[in-house]
């Protein structure tokens, strides 16, 4: 029996706007297995990064359960909340944003063990975020600097350590390396990975990029406005993408690579409006195969074992 | 010497004298590009391919930028020494810039069509109307409706703001365009549709490019050539084949080792250890120096061009070490 | 197993912090303007405490020499003297108290309710930002002198009531001030960082939202030192201040106003006390303002 740490049961959050219900998440549902990293994809407005913030409870969910180790995250007391919260953490995508300016590296670090009354012994206090410090790879001489004296891969060093700060299970990694420069990425990519198995963490990693998420996930789910379109173990979905929009996810990532051009699948237009959606597939208007039958909104199956589609025309375009 | 050069360029340095010290940006860059070719500078933040570009449009603001160069020549024209009016006339007509942010570069009152029309007014005699005709023209060109061209920039989404930019770039047929990052701010398949857009639109017009990125994915789809820019030089310049397959510096492996790649998937990454250096506070040697794999004790010395073949070139001494060389494909 | 790791605090505490005081004072001492409206109220703060040793209140200040009225300004009277005789340097330097601790106390009244109130606006927003609001709308509609004559005439003259009075009505600029000054960084990630790292609402209020919305708030204070010496004065020359014969620089120009035409001095130096006061605390407010400015920083 597969030990899942998290469950997240038909997922809705919707917000109010004039121009009617915007459907941010719109009913989704996924498990992860306890050290394992599942990487959610998706496009900017796709509701990956409210996804995240909803499983954690740092945005009220519109319906749905969020389960972690059993319990419902989304029926916590205030208080119990606050304690869920040691074992869930965040990483925030822009390592220049998510830190305040007026606190230093030591502080900083400090924070989530001294709100919480883990440690109050200063000197103990100085120790452990010394030995944070040395987790994450900061220099001890930046204990007391500032973040806006940093670059943009020592802060997010910070920002990990401030996750690691409680001793989570579960971090919910939000595009951690989007804002920083290929060759600091595969630093933190490399720490977090690294962190993974010597802490025993589960992951979900948030990203645009599925060149970053595939070193990194064992499943991938795909989204698309507000919904999964596609969720496979990470091999299986880089393989043999079944979705339409996968595939043209996929195909159209810049390669560094001379050897093998390949022909790329363009889709048409831009992501359409999460407001009031119409109850057809999410990707119909832009789909190279749609038809009549895509003006259904299709659910998530699975067609191979672990493999999950959305896709109305699936067996009619042979692509299984 | 019967090279048809649209851009010639030699020793371009640019610093920024600020308070907190001197900012050594660019540090003696040559650049030369055939009419019609395509180059990528490649390189991470701060490695001075921004400055490099303002300063063949002479945008560079002084104080506290100082540009210093021997040679600036645009199709033939000096235009380190162009009159303000001048260079005026050069900018938009014969080159011509897209910056990395569309959502700032078009001015939010005035209609799309009127922006590209604005920018036809500026540098060619026709009539009004005439200019707003061809402004539709080019809007059809970059893949928007014609209707379209009397709504305003908020009514767009990003990717299509940056066609209107492309549209305004190369309304006036520029010989060379300049495009900074014209894809991060876009998703996946909106890059997809922009690059898609950017080569055919090259074809038909020969227009020569520099397209400013950080991305060698986008380099590879779209360049004929490659210079890699590290701490404000070009440390290795060459044809794609050059760069992408006999890769020379290490600091040109090293961030090819850094990109996860998704046809090679169970690569694990290597990054390169530490980070850039003080823009302010320089090594006399190579900047890469101290991150270098390779490094050695003649790397503390300052470093002089070495042409490997006819189009490769590299700044690296360790090619005086006897038997020295990267191999990149045997590492994966 | 992984060997334990000692860590020697001392060492670390070694790489000191640099403030962001001594940044704040780096950029400040750039503006020259900003830099004379300090030393002007540095030298008027020690100037007025000299002046409490110097002179005693009953004979030096509040006394009748009706030999010696009304003299013009001269070497032994540097501002001459007024109708009762009283040397008005003395009487100015002596007074800037009232007007220095009426700006300051008024401000620290009306700084302390407005950022609570602002703060609170900001943070939680909705309805009680709402009702904050338009009750703050409300007060500012109101002319501040109509507003402190109504409260001096509801509670009676004096120090206390006039710095209280002058506080209440400025409390509804500082809490829209803080509350515009909230509302950019109540939306910035690292509240949202804060939560998850557990912060109570108050914590990230106290910890987090205030240091970083407090840079607005300083200048207005600055500012709203200067314009409280403007209303007290102002309430003293309507005769609602500080009681005559107390030598407030308001109620001493009020004095001198009815032999303006024959003994202009009388007015000329209360009113240039008044001016530079106001002046120099509006200099430092305008280069705090650029000190304080986040663009500059980097």
């Amino acid at each position: 029996m597969a030990d899942v740490i998290l469950e997240v049961k038909d997922l809705k959050k919707y917000f109010k706007t004039k121009s009617g219900m915007l459907h941010a998440v719109d009913g989704i549902s996924f498990s992860i297995e306890r050290g394992k990293t599942l990487g959610l994809v998706g496009e900017s407005g796709c509701g990956k990064s409210t996804t995240g913030r909803a499983i954690l409870r740092l945005i009220e969910p519109t319906a749905g359960q969020v389960l972690f180790e059993g319990k419902d995250v989304s029926k916590l007391s205030r208080h119990q909340l606050r304690l869920a919260r040691k074992d869930m953490q965040l990483i925030f995508q822009d390592p220049f944003s998510s830190l305040d300016p007026r606190k230093t590296v030591a502080q900083l670090i400090a924070e989530p063990i001294v709100v919480n009354r883990i440690i109050t012994d200063k000197k103990k206090l100085d120790e452990r975020v010394a030995e944070l410090m040395y987790t994450v790879g900061l220099a001890p001489r930046l204990f007391n600097s500032y973040p806006h004296e940093l670059d943009g891969g020592r802060r997010q060093r910070i920002g990990i350590a401030r996750a690691l700060a409680l001793e989570p299970k579960f971090i919910v990694c939000d595009e951690p390396v989007s804002a920083l420069d290929v060759s600091i990425q595969a630093q933190i990519l490399n720490l977090l990975k690294e962190l993974q198995q010597d802490m025993g963490l589960t992951y979900i990693f948030i990203t645009h990029d599925l060149s970053v998420v595939n070193h990194f996930s064992d499943d991938i789910a795909v989204m698309y406005l507000g919904q999964i379109v596609e969720k496979a173990p990470s091999v299986e979905l880089f393989d043999h993408p079944l979705h339409p929009y996968t595939e043209a996810l996929l195909s159209a990532i810049p390669i560094p690579d001379l050897s093998e051009r390949r022909e790329r699948i363009l889709i048409k237009g831009e992501i359409t409006s999460p407001i009031n959606p119409p109850d057809e597939c999410r990707f119909y208007k832009r789909c190279n195969y749609a038809t009549d039958a895509c003006r259904k909104n299709p659910q998530l199956r699975e067609v191979k074992p672990g493999h999950f589609v959305a896709c109305n025309r699936l067996e009619e375009l042979n692509r299984l | 010497m019967d090279k048809d050069l649209i851009l010639d360029l030699k020793n371009l340095v640019v610093r920024f004298e600020t308070e907190d010290g001197i900012v050594h940006a660019v540090n003696g860059i040559d650049l030369e590009i055939e009419r019609g070719h395509a180059i990528g500078l490649v390189g991470e933040t701060g490695a001075g391919k921004t400055t490099t570009a303002l300063s063949l449009l002479r945008l560079v603001p002084k104080p506290p930028g100082v540009v210093e160069c021997s040679k600036m020549e645009l199709d033939g024209k000096d235009v380190l020494n162009m009159s303000v009016r001048e260079l005026e006339q050069t900018r938009g007509k014969d080159i011509s810039m897209i910056f990395q942010d569309p959502m700032t570069a078009l001015n939010p009152v005035f209609s799309v069509g009127e922006q590209i029309a604005e920018a036809i007014l500026l540098h060619e005699n026709v009539s009004k109307a005439e200019s707003m005709k061809r402004a539709i023209g080019m809007l059809e060109l970059v893949g928007i409706p014609a209707e379209r061209a009397y709504d305003f920039p908020h009514e767009f989404s990003g990717g299509m703001k940056q066609r209107v930019v492309i549209a305004i770039a190369l309304a006036c047929h520029p010989q060379l365009l300049i495009a900074d990052e014209p894809t991060t701010a876009l998703d996946v398949t909106i890059q997809a549709q922009v690059l898609d857009l950017m080569r055919r639109l090259r074809e038909q017009y020969k227009t020569s490019l520099i397209m400013i990125t950080h991305d060698l994915g986008i380099v590879a789809e779209i360049c004929d050539e490659v210079a890699v820019m590290y701490a404000g030089k070009i440390i290795e310049r060459g044809t794609l084949q050059d760069v992408f397959n006999r890769t020379k510096h290490p600091y040109t492996e090293g961030l090819f080792n850094s990109i996860p790649n998704i046809n090679d998937r169970k690569a694990m990454l290597t990054p390169i250890k530490g980070m850039m250096p003080d823009p302010t506070n320089l090594p006399e040697g190579c900047a890469f120096e101290p991150r270098c794999p390779y490094a050695g004790e003649d790397c503390k010395r300052p470093q002089a061009k070495r042409d490997i073949s006819e189009t490769h070139s590299v700044l690296c001494c360790a090619y005086d070490r006897p038997g020295f060389h990267i191999d990149r494909k045997e590492r994966s | 197993m992984e060997e334990k790791r000692t860590y020697d605090i001392a060492e670390l505490k070694k790489y000191k912090k640099r403030s962001m005081l001594s940044e704040v004072w780096r950029n400040y001492k750039k503006s020259p303007s900003a830099m004379v409206g300090l030393v002007i109220v540095i030298l008027l703060i020690v100037i007025t405490v000299a002046a409490q040793f110097m002179y005693v209140f009953n004979e030096d200040i509040v006394y009748n020499d009706l030999k010696n009225r009304l003299l013009s300004p001269s070497a032994e009277h540097w501002f001459g003297t007024d109708q009762y005789g009283r040397d008005v340097f003395v009487r100015i330097i002596y007074g800037a108290k009232y007007s220095l601790s009426v700006g300051i106390v008024s401000v620290m009244i009306a700084c302390g309710l407005g950022m609570c109130l602002g703060l609170v606006a900001g943070y939680y927003g909705g309805i009680v930002e709402n009702i904050i609001l338009r009750f703050c709308e409300i007060f500012i509609g109101i002319p501040t002198i109509l507003m402190g004559v109504a409260l001096m005439s509801a509670f009676g003259q004096g120090l206390g009531v006039l710095m209280l009075a002058i506080g209440l009505v400025y409390t509804p600029l500082f809490a829209r001030t803080t509350r515009a000054a909230v509302l950019p960084v109540r939306d910035a990630e690292y509240i949202e960082a804060a939560k998850i790292a557990g912060c109570s609402d108050l914590e990230i209020m106290f910890k987090h939202v205030l240091p970083n919305s407090l840079s607005p708030i300083i200048v207005q204070a600055t500012m709203g030192v200067a314009s409280g010496i403007l209303t007290a004065s102002s309430l003293s020359f309507l005769g609602l201040g500080v009681p005559i014969p107390t030598p407030e620089w308001g109620a001493m120009l009020s004095e001198g106003r009815e032999l303006i035409r024959d003994y202009s001095y009388l007015t000329l130096f209360p009113g240039l006390a008044i001016m530079t006061t106001v002046l120099s605390f509006n200099l430092m407010g305008d280069g705090l303002r650029d000190a304080l400015d986040p663009k500059l920083k980097q």
